[in-house]
């Protein structure tokens, strides 16, 4: 009974956990995975030059594509997370070049994108089970693209047939994030994650008598300015108003700006710029340019966004819709719905982001580089995409066509953001800051500052100190000598 | 004892039969319980991190408990000593008023002289959180003492003016401690009161009828007569309360903000967990604190079992004079 208790709360935890990553996703809702059925049928019955098929076509397609049987290597088999960005990818990939949804076997593990890895290693223990493509995330993306085992690794793109040359569209930041550690190309993603400051107008006019994107730009283009607009605002509005909502928006953006990588040479790694973070964030905190109780993705946080409580969010480009901004004007029509503008802000940052990578049991290179380019260095392709899914693409020259026919957004009160991400998605450089360990690293470090900032630690020396211990609880093989 | 006779008997004897009726029992057993149970032994004695197949003997052992030896050895030793004891500080705080709470209902409940109404529908009523799920519950106290604003108890005891500012309930180091407690106790009293309970009513009503007929009052029937028989279900309930108590995983891992874990309550099951499913897993910790949990839950349960000894002296009497029967028959 109570083992039973403790599988259920493992399980519900898991989703609970699960969905919460969901959000990450895309505006997508949940309910896509229960869609899938449905899509993978409507994705079969698109393409009508099935010419040499037989008649009774229409019965083959129904049988189920059934998932995750182990002697369909001649399908092209992808591991994923969720069914949130596979379903209307093959959707549309099969719509487009004539393909069919049978082709695809779809592993997908109801996870969230930080168990993911878990279930991947679990899965490829089986050497009977095929894999062509595995969805990776950035955190951990080095996990599987620094493996060249032939169990869990992963190829290099050259080997299935591409070359540097075809990269020439994609977003650099999105190429580096996909290198191995010697500098292998092994994986792309389809999408730029690029995100921006976006910022109550009407508040900024109040408060700071601005009354132009740009102007506001010149407000905040860095951190020092951005912390002396913040002392503004709260001065302007009595203590009512916090120039941005919370400190991981902030560290959202710092993360992705470092210039040093967390471990190097195996050596644990602090950035000047992470360092400066810890001050600034205290100062930040201390002084209510944050809204002092709200958490990223907890309670009230998007809430804030229709009081004037906050006047700022940091939103990357799959967080326009729903997911963040829009739920945070109140939805359409909503208290502060098309108030807000979106602008650059201090830093370049990414935020999210999944890239495509090639197993290297992979049986099918054929259909795994169509589908990969397709979605990437394949401009026709990903522009369909872009529209299809009204996702962000890290192709440039499809963006560029999906950016001039943009019409704007509501919320931002018709303002093209897409133009002031395609500015920060070109200005982002990751180059070399890219570890395995990242995700554990960044959350060690980010649980250390707001422990500082709530009071825990006495001083930056003493929340880095924290920082190191929380790392070198987690990874032992380590060198921590820097700290000593 | 085997006499020639029971020959006979062994020749048409079933046992097999009911061997191979068992058997499925014992290979689930095997595989899922006894295995992983010798793995984790194996387990503990093996490397973490990216490494995760070379021994290194009873280096985890040491990192744990002593923590000399380097940043990650002490790193990983304090944070042994911290989560054992949130896992002791929570335990204590949630089985102390648990089993006040429910020997008073018990005690209450069985009570001829009482005549509660309607005790099946109270019975209902107080195992009923032990049906909701924890992650549930824990999704349903985390909304409720949210530490923002906009957390219902927060804004509440605004509005009452209790509080000037909101409270951080959920990351707080004692609040956090305090209402996860709470939860502890307000899903197991139920559980526990029913047990306690059926302990009570297995107690010879004629001992209750003569302490009433000799005068002694409800206090002391309950301290002279109650407390001394139900002892072997309170020993029952001390020992599963405390294996529960010490493997407690689901609302500390469950309530917090976030995927961090709130390190205040961070229990000695949540540290296993945690390393084993680190992006780097480090097996070798999670097997040699699993291994610490083991011996630390038996010699406690041992403990318990020495302090709750059956000091009866009718008692006495019969195990000496069944060991001297015993040793009687080994004579014979």
């Amino acid at each position: 009974m109570k083992n039973l208790k403790k599988t259920l709360a493992m399980i519900s935890s898991v989703v609970v956990a699960g969905s919460m990553f969901a959000a990450c996703g895309d505006s997508g809702s949940n309910s896509d995975a229960t869609q899938a059925p449905a899509d993978n049928g409507a994705a079969t019955e698109a393409p009508a030059d099935n010419g040499e098929t037989p008649a009774d076509n229409g019965d083959a397609t129904e049988a189920p594509a059934d998932n995750g049987d182990s002697a369909s290597g001649d399908k092209l088999t992808v591991l994923c997370w969720n069914t949130d960005d596979i379903n209307p990818m093959i959707e549309n990939f099969c719509a487009s070049t004539g393909h069919s949804a049978d082709e695809f076997n779809v592993k997908s593990f109801g996870c969230g994108g930080g168990q993911a890895a878990e279930n991947y290693d679990a899965y490829l223990s089986d050497a009977s089970n095929d894999a062509d493509i595995m969805f990776v995330e950035a955190d951990w993306a080095l996990k599987y693209i620094n493996d060249d085992s032939a169990e869990t690794g992963t190829k290099a793109l050259s080997d299935i047939g591409f070359s540097d040359s075809d990269y020439g569209d994609l977003y650099d930041y999105t190429l580096e994030i996909g290198k191995s550690s010697s500098g292998v190309q092994k994986g792309l993603s389809w999408q730029a994650a690029a995100g921006g400051f976006c910022y109550r107008a009407d508040l900024a006019e109040q408060y700071l008598g601005v009354t132009s994107p740009d102007d506001m730009q010149a407000m905040v283009s860095d951190w020092d300015k951005f912390v002396d607009t913040a002392a503004k605002v709260q001065e302007a509005s009595g203590g009512q108003t916090a120039l941005t909502s919370t400190l991981g928006g902030v560290w959202q953006v710092f993360s992705a700006a470092r210039s040093t990588p967390w471990v190097k040479d195996n050596k644990l790694q602090l950035d000047d710029n992470c360092r400066k973070y810890i001050d600034l964030a205290k100062q930040m905190y201390d002084n209510g340019y944050v809204v002092k109780d709200l958490t990223q993705w907890g309670d009230g946080w998007l809430a804030a966004g229709t009081t004037d409580s906050t006047m700022g969010y940091f939103v990357s480009t799959w967080g326009f819709g729903d997911t963040i901004l829009t739920a945070a004007a109140g939805g359409e029509g909503g208290a502060t719905y098309g108030n807000w503008k979106c602008i650059v802000g201090p830093q370049a940052f990414y935020w999210g982001g999944t890239w495509l990578t090639v197993a290297n049991r992979n049986n099918n290179a054929d259909l795994t580089k169509e589908f990969i380019a397709y979605f990437t260095t394949n401009a026709e392709g990903a522009e369909s995409y872009a529209n299809f899914k009204g996702e962000y693409v890290s192709n440039k020259a499809a963006m560029a066509n999906v950016i001039n026919a943009y019409e704007g957004l509501g919320v931002l009160d018709g303002q093209n953001h897409f133009q002031v991400l395609n500015t920060v998605a070109d200005g982002i450089n990751m180059s070399g800051a890219i570890t395995e360990y990242d995700s554990s690293v960044k959350q060690s470090f980010n649980d250390a500052v707001i422990a500082y900032c709530q009071g825990t630690y006495g001083s930056a020396d003493e929340t880095i100190d924290a920082f190191v211990d929380m790392v070198a609880g987690n990874h032992p093989d380590l060198d921590y000598s820097d700290f000593e | 004892m085997a006499s020639g006779s029971n020959g006979k008997i062994r020749s048409i004897s079933y046992a097999r039969y009911g061997y191979i009726f068992i058997l499925p029992f014992f290979i689930v057993y095997a595989i899922f319980q006894v295995y992983p149970l010798l793995n984790t032994f194996y387990l503990s004695t093996q490397s973490n991190g990216s490494v995760v197949t070379e021994s290194v003997g009873l280096q985890n052992f040491a990192a744990i408990l002593s923590g000399s030896g380097g940043r990650a050895f002490k790193a990983v030793h304090e944070n042994f000593i911290r989560v054992m004891g949130n896992t002791l500080i929570l335990w204590f705080g949630n089985f102390i008023p648990q089993i006040v709470l429910s020997l008073l209902l018990a005690a209450w409940f069985t009570d001829a002289f009482l005549k509660i109404k309607g005790k099946g529908f109270y019975k209902i009523v107080m195992y009923m959180p032990n049906i909701i799920t924890a992650a549930s519950v824990a999704a349903l106290f985390v909304m409720l003492f949210a530490d923002s604003q906009f957390g219902a108890i927060n804004k509440m005891l605004m509005n009452m003016h209790i509080l000037d500012a909101p409270k951080n309930f959920v990351t707080g180091q004692t609040t956090s401690r305090v209402i996860i407690m709470f939860i502890q106790t307000w899903m197991w009293f139920g559980n526990t009161t029913i047990m306690l309970m059926s302990g009570i009513m297995g107690i010879n009503p004629s001992l209750f009828e003569a302490a009433n007929i000799d005068g002694a009052t409800p206090t002391q029937q309950f301290f002279q007569i109650t407390i001394p028989l139900l002892r072997p279900i309170m020993l029952y309930t001390m020992v599963t309360s405390m294996i529960g108590g010490l493997q407690m995983f689901d609302m500390p891992y469950l309530f917090n903000m976030g995927t961090a874990q709130n390190r205040h309550t961070e229990t000695i099951a949540v540290f296993i967990y945690n390393h084993f499913h680190n992006l780097k897993p480090n097996y070798g910790y999670s097997g040699a604190s699993s291994v610490i949990l083991f011996i630390v839950t038996a010699v406690l349960g041992g403990i318990c079992f020495i302090f709750n000894k059956d000091d009866d002296p009718k008692a006495k009497e019969r195990r000496s004079s069944k060991a001297a029967l015993k040793s009687k028959l080994g004579g014979l």
